[in-house]
Order: C-alpha cells, then structure tokens, then sequence
C-alpha cells in the first residue's frame, strides 16, 4: 500500500503562500492601492519569477515577501506556514542597486561577514565567507574594496552576503537589470548553480521576459493598476540550462511566446 | 611643483614689505619690519616665553576639542537616533549653536574664575556643535537599502548604529572636527585675551601694552602656525582611522 501525500502536507511545504494581498500608499490627499487580491504560492526550492512591466509594484511585493513591508489590513502572507510579521529568519535578499547595498567602507570579505559578526565564531565566520566567496566565484577578491570591483563583482558579492547566512530562499529585486547582456548571462548561470547547489528556493523579480524564462520553473505575470498576478506559467525546461542550447529549443521559444502573449493581453486589460 | 610656486606669493609679499618699511614708504610706526618680527621672534623662542605660551594654549585647545568632541558626538546620536530626543532637543540645539560663543567668555570667566579649566569649557562649547550637528545629520543619512538590508539580517540597534549609522556619519564627522579644532584654537586665544592672564591670547595684550609691535606680529604668526599644524595633524592622524581617509582627503579638496 503505498501513502499518498495529502494536499495539507504539500501545502506546509510551501516556502512562501499569500492570499488577498493587497497594499496601499496613503499620500496626502488620495490612497493609492498598489497591488489586489495578490495570490500565489511558492514551493520549497522552487525558482519563481515575478514578471511585470515597470511601476507595477513588484519591489512592493518582494519587501512584504521579505517582512520588510506591511500589507493591508486582512492580506495573508506566510513564510512556511507563519504569517510574516517581521523579516523571517532564512530569507535573504539581494536588492538592484548593488552600488547602494554593499558597505562601501568595508571589504569584500568585510561585507559578506556582516550578517554573521557576532554570531559564530570567527573561524567558522571565516570559513563560511570563503565557501559564500568561492560559490559566485571571487575567492580572489575577499581584500579589495565594493569600488574596485566591477558591477557583476559588485552584485555578485551581494549574493554572496545573502548565501553566507545560508538562505532558504532568496528574494531577488532585478538583480541584474543594471548588468551589460554579457555579464547578465554569467551570472544568470552562476544564479542557477548556486541555486542547484544550495537547494535554495528562489523568488526572482525582473521584467525582461527572456531572463525569466530562462531561470525559471514558474513566472507570475503582474500587471494592471492596482496589479494583481494575472497568469502563472509552468515553464517546463530542463535543467541544468545552457545560454545557447536552451534558448534553441522550441519549448524555450513556445513558453517565451506564452510569457509575452500573457504580458501583453494583461498590459491591454490594464489600459482599458 | 605647484604648491611650490604657491609660496612665490607670500615670499613676494614680506619681500615687499621688508622693502616698503626699510625706504620709510610705509607711515605707521606700530608696523614692524618683517626683519624687527623675525628677531622678536628669536628673541621670544630663546627665552622660553613661546614655548610656555603655546603649551597653555594647546592644553586649553587641545582639552576643550577633545571635550565638545566626545560631547557633540554623544548628542549628536542622542539626537539622531532616538525620535523623543530629536522632537524636544532639536529646537534647543538650534537655539544654542546659534548664540555666538564669544558671548558666553565673560560669563564663564565669572563661573570659573581665570583659569584653564574656563578656556577649556569655552573651547569645549564652541567645538560640540558643528560635530553634534554632523553626527545628526550623518546617523540619520543612513540610506534605505541599507535600512532595508540590516533589518533583513536581523541586526540590533546597536549594531546598527555601529554598522550602518557611524560610518556613514564618518565623513561629516570628520570635517566637524577639522572645523572645531579652528574654532577652539581661536576661542582658547580669547578667553586669554579675555580672562585667564596666561598662553598666547593674553601675551598678545601683554605686548600690546608694552607697546611690542614685533612681539604682537610674533603671537600672530604663531598662532597661524599652530592652526596649520593641528589641521595637518589632525589629517595626518586619521589617515590611520579606517574609512576617514577618504573622508578627510575629499575635506582636503573641499577646503
């Protein structure tokens, strides 16, 4: 006799579940509602893309994912079953403006351990800032300052800050729209082998469609004023995926189509 | 090499003058010669009288810097980082920073009689404000991202302040007390011309009195030379704090 697994069971194991969620900015004569009846969930070591075009609230959706920001009153927003009151132990984030994020008077090295000072001892701080050094590839580089780096460095070494605490999953806010095409491809590579490598799941906020459909195993499309999540797309791919041979296969050009497709018939909607 | 030739024009300038006093050109008596103000000023070092005056007026610079420096910074974070503190205290701070400090010499002069420990407490409060004022303003500049980052990882308070508040107040923490070494330096010379006979400020009025031009135009340039050098000590020092380097060079290139 074999035990199946119940829908209850499957559910806890949801790294992130939200429903109802909405969000609102009071400004001073007028409140404007951001994001409605936002509802989606993301299982444990799932890669899930939020895609939307600019300005509809996805940093908005990531910071309350990440405890950073309160939703409106009756949203629901677990991580593992929990309601998020605060930032969740486990959830690491990665922000856009790698140039703002890093210390810039710390070194590399420096700003990885920045999460652990004062909470392991400094062998084995140093230890895990070399392992989180060696995963996106600056070993080398633990000395220098964040100005020294390039751009890809610079973000990589934000990746590393968050792998160092090793995450459960890790929030990313368009980690790579500042990135020149070739160094957005490296390191959307090295994104998914650290990703394979640390089982980590992975909710990936960015509006260019080719990176979400290259990343992922599921893309939320937000849009509309307030946005709200108007489809999801399973993208069936298999993995590991390779810059040219993926993006040749036909499956990668039929879920490119749907993603786009669904993007644009929900702009249309929106406008109307 | 330029800063070389940056000097031409001062030398140019007592050249001049040396040859302006010894023609007869210039009419007022009371203006020395550069030559009569170089041997004054021989004369003052050998004696040992200098040296006895500058040590007071460094002690009480030196005292009432470090003094408003430890006090301005302490406010500065009280200010800045607990909300109560700023809502009620801001509107004082303002009010005192404001009111020139000169004006608090006579009083203070009445409170603590001549003494060194007066000029330190005049030198210490014109020192507290520029240094409270940047802490404020520093600690409560730390960026959103960086606001956003240290809640995530689940930082302290004080860690906070540590990580994120002070060295982002660093640079502005640095040029206040570039700015509150001068302002203490020159309110230490006052409170001497003012109330304590001792240090430099009051051999000024001495030699004033005896009518010693020479004597007069040697505290002068002494006092100059005592700006310049705690500043570029002051430099050099933070040079070894880590993340003020750059911060005292870019006051370098503002100044």
């Amino acid at each position: 006799m074999t035990v199946e697994a119940t829908a209850p069971a499957t559910e806890t194991a949801d790294a992130f579940s939200c429903s109802k969620l909405f969000v609102e900015y009071r400004t001073r004569n007028k409140v404007l509602r951001v994001l409605e009846d936002v509802g989606f969930s993301c299982a444990q070591g799932e890669f899930l893309s939020i895609l939307g075009p600019s300005g509809t609230g996805k940093t908005t959706l990531l910071r309350i994912l990440a405890g950073l920001l309160s939703p409106g009153e009756g949203s629901s927003v677990r991580f593992r079953g929990k309601e998020i009151t605060g930032p969740p132990a486990g959830v690491g984030i990665v922000f856009q403006n790698y140039a703002a994020s890093l210390l810039q008077w710390r070194t590399v090295e420096r700003n990885v351990a920045l999460g652990l000072e004062g909470r392991t001892s400094k062998a084995e701080r140093d230890e895990r800032v070399r392992e989180a050094l060696e995963l996106v590839g600056l070993a080398d580089r633990g000395k220098d300052y964040p100005w020294q780096l390039s751009g890809g460095m610079q973000q990589r070494v934000q990746i590393a800050r968050s792998l160092v605490m090793r995450p459960e999953v890790l929030l990313m806010d368009e980690p790579f729209g500042a990135l020149d095409a070739m160094t957005k491809a490296q390191l959307q590579d090295e994104l998914l082998k650290v990703a394979e490598v640390t089982g980590a799941t992975v909710v990936f906020v960015t509006h260019d469609i080719d990176e979400a459909v290259y990343l992922s195993d599921r893309v939320l499309v937000l849009a509309g004023r307030p946005a709200t999540v108007g489809r999801e797309l399973r993208i069936d791919l298999p993995r590991p995926r390779d810059q040219v041979a993926t993006k040749e296969l036909p499956a990668y050009l039929a879920a490119r189509h749907r993603v786009y497709e669904a993007l644009r018939a929900e702009s249309e909607a929106g406008a109307e | 090499m330029r800063r070389l030739i940056g000097f031409a024009v001062p030398v140019a300038v007592i050249l001049l003058w040396q040859l302006v006093k010894s023609i007869g050109l210039l009419p007022y008596d009371n203006i020395p010669a550069p030559s009569d103000i170089w041997s004054s000023t021989v004369d003052l070092a050998s004696s040992g009288e200098l040296l006895t005056n500058t040590a007071h007026t460094l002690e009480a610079c030196l005292g009432g810097w470090a003094l408003g420096s430890v006090l301005g910074l302490l406010l500065g974070l009280l200010l800045g980082l607990v909300r109560p503190a700023w809502t009620y205290g801001m509107a004082s701070v303002e009010v005192l920073r404001a009111l020139p400090a000169i004006s608090f010499v006579p009083i203070v002069v009445i409170l603590l009689a001549q003494t060194v420990e007066m000029e330190i407490v005049i030198a210490a409060w014109v020192a507290i404000w520029p240094v409270a004022i940047s802490t404020i303003d520093g600690v409560r500049g730390v960026n959103p991202v960086h606001q956003d980052l240290a809640r995530s990882l689940g930082l302290s308070p004080v860690a906070k302040v540590v990580k994120f508040a002070l060295p982002t107040a660093l640079p502005k923490i640095v040029v206040a007390l570039r700015l509150s070494l001068s302002a203490a330096l020159v309110l230490a010379i006052v409170a001497e011309i003012v109330g304590d006979p001792e240090g430099i400020g009051y051999a000024l009025v001495e030699q004033q009195q005896s009518l010693r031009p020479a004597a007069m135009f040697s505290y002068i340039l002494l006092t100059g030379v005592l700006g310049i050098v705690l500043n570029f000590i002051l430099v050099w020092t933070l040079r070894f704090v880590p993340g003020a380097r750059q911060a005292a060079r870019g006051a370098d290139d503002a100044a």
